[in-house]
């Protein structure tokens, strides 16, 4: 299921922040890929970005 | 046959609760069986599942024992917890020395099959020798029955339950099998319960097929005792309460373990084309959404488990009509025979999937053996009239299901398929072998290290050849506060440790997981049901080992059991002649990802690897030159027996 969200934050702001602004609680997002390109949650977000997020995988 | 009671070491008898106090052995040269009661005091050491399947082998297989032949020793043990009615404890683990790998063997399935066993009142059965002609297991309770399988060989596995049943005549009987595959010795035939369960990998199925037992057929009539009823029906009626809350949880119930095609192939780690790329243009049609919505007809479960995470999957296209007997496939078998062979059609993987399911072979090492010779094919190596015809192309949809039958009734090119993709390259030479992913001659399962450097770790240490669930993933711990590191604190696993991290953080967050999951196997429990895949907390654990066993145990105990049967593995294999430098990964992970969203990136550093591995050794009293296990380590685990084992 693909969801599109827009949602503004403060400069330097981490995906973890973006995570937590949409109401996703802590560990269910496994995977974010920002422009394509795969980030941890510390990362900061660039302005005008695509974040794509996946859920938490583990082992299949 | 009554209750057991199980006699500890200085006469002091205690009742069996949790485990039944009994094992089954059988002698198939001799046709005879009989049982022994080995006492608490074994039980409460070896726990049930790899640990007890590692004591017969160390004891009874001399090195150098072909794994195909008489001297092999074939065990399937049923987890402590197994059959009791706590949530997602009911597995299962068959062990023998693995003809695939030539290590210990060891492959755990759920379904119905272990708690069976030990409703019938028997912890493990214990197979030595080889019948002269096909056989069936027979276990009714205490009745046990060597019964003539000339009739049920060749048939698929879907046929030979009927049939068992019919024989039986009774529909509640659980059968665990092998198919045509593990008939015709394929090294990675895999052993079936109820169709849709398996004991997948390291080939224990060509060991059943070598003893020409085809099937061990089960009912038992007794509830398994237990010290507290209520508080495990308690547990698991806490699991089921909480369950929607618990996103992992959740996700594998919702989507099951397909969920992850999608996400990887973003990232750009999703294996495709035998692993040439991370980016698979389909990966969107194969994945967990795509599955839900099209041909998913039913989600079921094991015993007592209220997660429910199998697929059941059904097609009716008259191309590709699929048995939803078969269950569906799992994120693994979507990935080696899907995007790693570049086929994105999902209902065709169904039908392979539920081809390997009659037929009894292991979806990821057939999957890999495949994509390993679509690479030979398109490099020359091999050509059409090596495949009899067949186009061993990526992306061919025509060539995917006659290559299965091929491999599975070893005709042809399948004849050489089925040693397995290494031993397969030795034969063909010409460089065949850049070709090649695999750990100790097992194939490497779905999931792409270089993303996850613990992956490195496991398939590297793993006792039994490349294996993905040796330990917990890097991500169920990256993240502060997420439930999977909030699951490990117990353990001493507090800061979040990066996927990509490889310093002594990691090792020392893989070294206690390691331990932590080789004891989920000796217990029973499913990976997808407990931290830090999933939702049952490791105090809730304990407090289910007590409440089913009595024991009054801790944490501390079970976790020094997880590291008492990995040294056992470990022990073996060196006495099969394997040591540290077996202990490598495929060298496509020291590359860059080629393609996608990682293409420059990735790459492992030799060095960096080499430093985890020697602080591994050192951090398990393992010799770092070596690989072995010190004495003292051995002692201190209660194993000093196994240097007085003949050489």
């Amino acid at each position: 299921m693909r969801h599109l969200v827009e949602v503004c934050v403060e400069d330097g702001a981490t995906l973890a922040s973006v995570q937590e602004r949409l109401g996703i609680p802590r560990g269910e997002v496994g995977l974010f890929v920002v422009n394509r390109q795969l980030l941890n949650e510390d990362a900061p977000v660039p302005d005008g970005s695509i974040v794509d997020l996946y859920p938490m995988f583990g082992g299949g | 046959m009554g209750r057991t009671a199980g006699t500890e070491r200085g006469g002091v008898v205690r009742m069996a609760k949790g485990y039944v106090g009994k094992i089954l052995q059988v002698d198939l040269t001799d046709q005879r069986v009989w049982s022994e009661e080995p006492g608490d005091a074994f039980y409460r050491t070896y726990l049930g599942g790899p640990g007890i399947g590692l004591y017969y082998l160390l004891k009874e297989v001399r090195p150098g024992a072909d794994p195909l032949s008489p001297d092999n020793l074939l065990a399937f043990v049923a987890g402590t917890l197994a059959g009791t009615p706590g949530p997602a404890v009911c597995r299962y683990t068959v062990c023998a020395r693995s003809p695939l790998t030539g290590t210990a063997g060891k492959s755990e399935a759920g379904g119905w099959w272990g708690p069976e066993l030990k409703m019938a009142g028997w912890d493990a059965v214990v197979i030595r020798g080889r019948s002269s002609r096909p056989v069936y297991l027979w276990i009714d309770d205490a009745r046990v029955e060597i019964r003539d399988a000339s009739h049920l060989w060749g048939k698929t596995t879907g046929e030979v339950q009927e049939l068992i049943r019919q024989e039986l005549n009774s529909k509640d009987v659980r059968v665990a099998q092998i198919g045509p595959a593990g008939e015709n010795l394929v090294r990675y035939a895999n052993i079936t319960n109820e169709l849709a369960h398996f004991n997948g990998r390291n080939g224990m199925g060509a060991v059943m097929g070598s003893k020409k037992l085809r099937a061990i057929a089960v009912r038992g009539s007794k509830r398994v005792e237990v010290e507290d009823l209520p508080a495990i029906a308690a547990t698991t009626r806490w699991v089921a309460q909480n369950l929607k809350d618990h996103p992992l949880a959740w996700g594998l119930h919702w989507d099951g373990t397909p969920a992850g095609v999608v996400g990887l192939n973003s990232a750009g780690a999703l294996p495709t084309n035998n692993w040439s790329s991370g980016v698979f243009e389909r990966a969107a049609d194969i994945g967990g959404a795509a599955l839900t919505s099209t041909i998913l007809v039913d989600r079921k479960g094991c015993f007592s488990c209220p997660i429910r995470c199998k697929r059941v999957v059904e097609v009716k296209s008259d191309r590709f009509r699929v048995d939803p007997r078969y269950g569906g496939p799992e994120y693994e078998t979507l990935v080696a025979l899907g995007s790693n062979c570049g086929i994105g059609n999902l209902e065709l993987l169904a039908k392979a999937n539920e081809t390997c399911n009659a037929l009894g072979l292991d979806t990821i090492s057939v999957g890999m053996t495949l994509s390993f010779a679509m690479d030979c094919f398109e490099n020359g190596i091999i050509e059409e009239r090596d495949t009899g015809g067949l186009k061993l192309t990526f992306g061919n949809e025509d060539v995917l299901l006659p290559a299965i039958e091929m491999v599975a009734r070893r005709d042809g090119l399948g004849a050489l398929l089925a040693e397995g993709s290494l031993r397969a390259s030795l034969a063909l030479g010409r460089g065949s072998e850049r070709f090649l992913r695999h750990a100790k001659g097992q194939e490497v399962p779905m999931h792409d290290p270089r993303v996850k450097t613990g992956l490195a770790l496991q398939y590297a240490l793993s006792g039994y050849g490349a294996d993905h669930w040796v330990a917990q993933h890097d991500p169920l711990y990256a993240q502060a506060g997420s439930p999977g590191l909030l699951g490990l604190a117990p353990l001493g696993i507090l800061e979040p440790v990066p996927p990509l991290d490889l310093s002594w953080r990691k090792v020392r967050a893989f070294y206690y997981t390691q331990m932590l999951t080789m004891a989920y196997d000796m217990l029973g429990v499913c990976v997808f049901g407990a931290v830090a895949r999933s939702i049952l907390p490791l105090d809730k654990l304990v407090d289910l080992v007590n409440a089913a066993t009595g024991w009054r145990t801790g944490l501390w105990e079970i976790m020094k059991a997880g590291e008492r049967a990995t040294n056992m593995f470990r022990v073996f294999n060196a006495r099969q002649g394997f040591d540290r430098r077996d202990d490598v990964i495929p060298g496509l992970f020291y590359e860059p990802f080629k393609t996608g969203p990682l293409e420059g990136k990735g790459a492992m550093d030799p060095g960096e690897f080499a430093r985890a591995l020697d602080l591994y050794y050192r951090m398990a009293g393992w010799d770092a030159t070596t690989g072995k296990p010190s004495d003292s380590k051995l002692a201190e685990l209660g194993l000093g027996w196994v240097a007085d084992l003949p050489a």
